[in-house]
């Protein structure tokens, strides 16, 4: 009765201390996916959300592909309408916050890639944070605009 | 502090650009009258208008000035292609990475969910207008539309041609570089989905951001008040 309540109480703190560890060192990504690359395009556009549980402020400075000739963190905007792409320098994640990149808005262009990118495949990608810190991910590549999600990602997660 | 600056200027001109963009993106009109003169027009209630949730209906319908194109298979697209089927048309570039295919991928599912359950004779087209010519070769545009759905087809045109065919729908048009430093190069590009009706005639406006599921449901008002009064 005594060692299984301890064991418990042990697991927990663990879980704490691992987690607590984990937010300091690490931003969390959630929800990212790249655009399946209609056939004879060689453009695309990568998004995912980053979740920041530490106490500071972390700032998203770059992302890098081997795949891509050329990576940017851009964004869109209608402007008159008109629909422009401006290259945004940095994305805040504020402390115990997130910051999203979805489609309309705050993504990753991929641009220039030698190989068309399909369902069933995973990008991978290095974040660069400002503090120096770099973190690579993999995404899992999709089709369509997350389902009619365009606007409706401010208010949800994508999956 | 310059970054949470930034940070907090993006989502207000975000805002900014959706609520401001909502009349001043869709009535900016390559000519005609001023946008303020155009938003009365639009604006005032009318009886038995539908009201759209992602844009506007054109009361009375306008028609629409002669332009000519060629489409994916390289014949010829004029105003007479538009006569005996719903048309709805949108601008942008195969090299476009996030709001063209976002577009497309609205607009595949409109036709994805009316297709099979549709009783109306009357076709329902889409038609992708790429402003980027020197990349977009017709055997580009019909590999790139074919990709999203069948009744959408693309077509292009020299810049002269494209100006001609944005007046026409009234939609703004900026050309695409004439000598770009890289191959990689970004065009501007109208932000709203235009909708002519089988007579041809400009029909109703849908503003950005595009969402399909909104759009399946304009058009369906928008056709049964369409129906009902002309007949």
């Amino acid at each position: 009765m005594k060692t299984p309540l301890r064991n418990a109480l042990m697991a927990a703190a663990l879980a704490v201390a691992a987690s607590a560890s984990y937010a300091d060192s690490s931003v969390l990504v959630k929800g990212g996916w790249a655009r399946e690359m209609p056939p004879g395009t060689v453009n695309t556009a990568a998004y995912f959300s980053l979740l920041n549980h530490s106490a500071k402020a972390r700032v998203l400075i770059g992302v890098s592909s081997d795949i891509a000739e050329h990576t940017a963190l851009h964004t869109t905007k209608e402007v008159d309408g008109v629909m422009r792409m401006q290259p945004v320098e940095q994305i805040l994640i504020p402390s115990h916050g997130m910051a999203s990149l979805a489609p309309g808005g705050d993504h990753l262009m991929l641009l220039g890639l030698d190989d068309r990118l399909v369902v069933g495949e995973d990008v991978e990608l290095t974040l660069e944070f400002e503090n120096g810190d770099v973190q690579r991910i993999s995404l899992p590549v999709k089709r369509g605009s997350a389902a009619s999600s365009a606007s409706d990602s401010a208010h949800k997660h994508n999956d | 502090m310059q970054s949470f600056l930034k940070s907090a200027a993006v989502p207000a001109a975000a805002l900014c650009a959706v609520v401001g963009g909502w009349f001043v993106g869709q009535m900016m009109p390559a000519d005609g009258p001023p946008v303020s003169e155009q938003l009365q027009r639009y604006s005032a209630p009318q009886d038995g208008v539908p009201a759209l949730a992602g844009g506007h209906v054109m009361t009375p319908a306008r028609s629409v000035d002669s332009f000519s194109l060629v489409k994916h298979d390289s014949t010829g697209f004029t105003e007479a292609d538009l006569a005996g089927q719903w048309t709805f048309f949108f601008m942008g570039y195969t090299h476009c990475p996030d709001i063209c295919p976002i577009t497309m991928t609205e607009l595949d599912h409109v036709h994805r969910e009316l297709a099979p359950v549709d009783t109306d004779p009357t076709p329902v087209k889409t038609v992708f207008v790429s402003v980027d010519p020197r990349r977009d070769t017709p055997d580009r545009l019909k590999e790139y539309t074919g990709y999203f759905n069948p009744d959408i087809s693309g077509v292009t045109g020299e810049s002269s041609r494209l100006e001609e065919f944005a007046k026409a729908m009234r939609l703004v048009y900026l050309p695409a570089p004439d000598e770009p430093i890289d191959s990689n190069y970004l065009v501007d590009h109208s932000a709203q989905v235009i909708l002519v009706n089988p007579k041809g005639e400009l029909q109703a406006i849908f503003s950005a951001p595009q969402r399909g599921t909104v759009m399946l449901e304009d058009f369906k008002q928008i056709r049964s008040w369409y129906a009902e009064n002309t007949g």
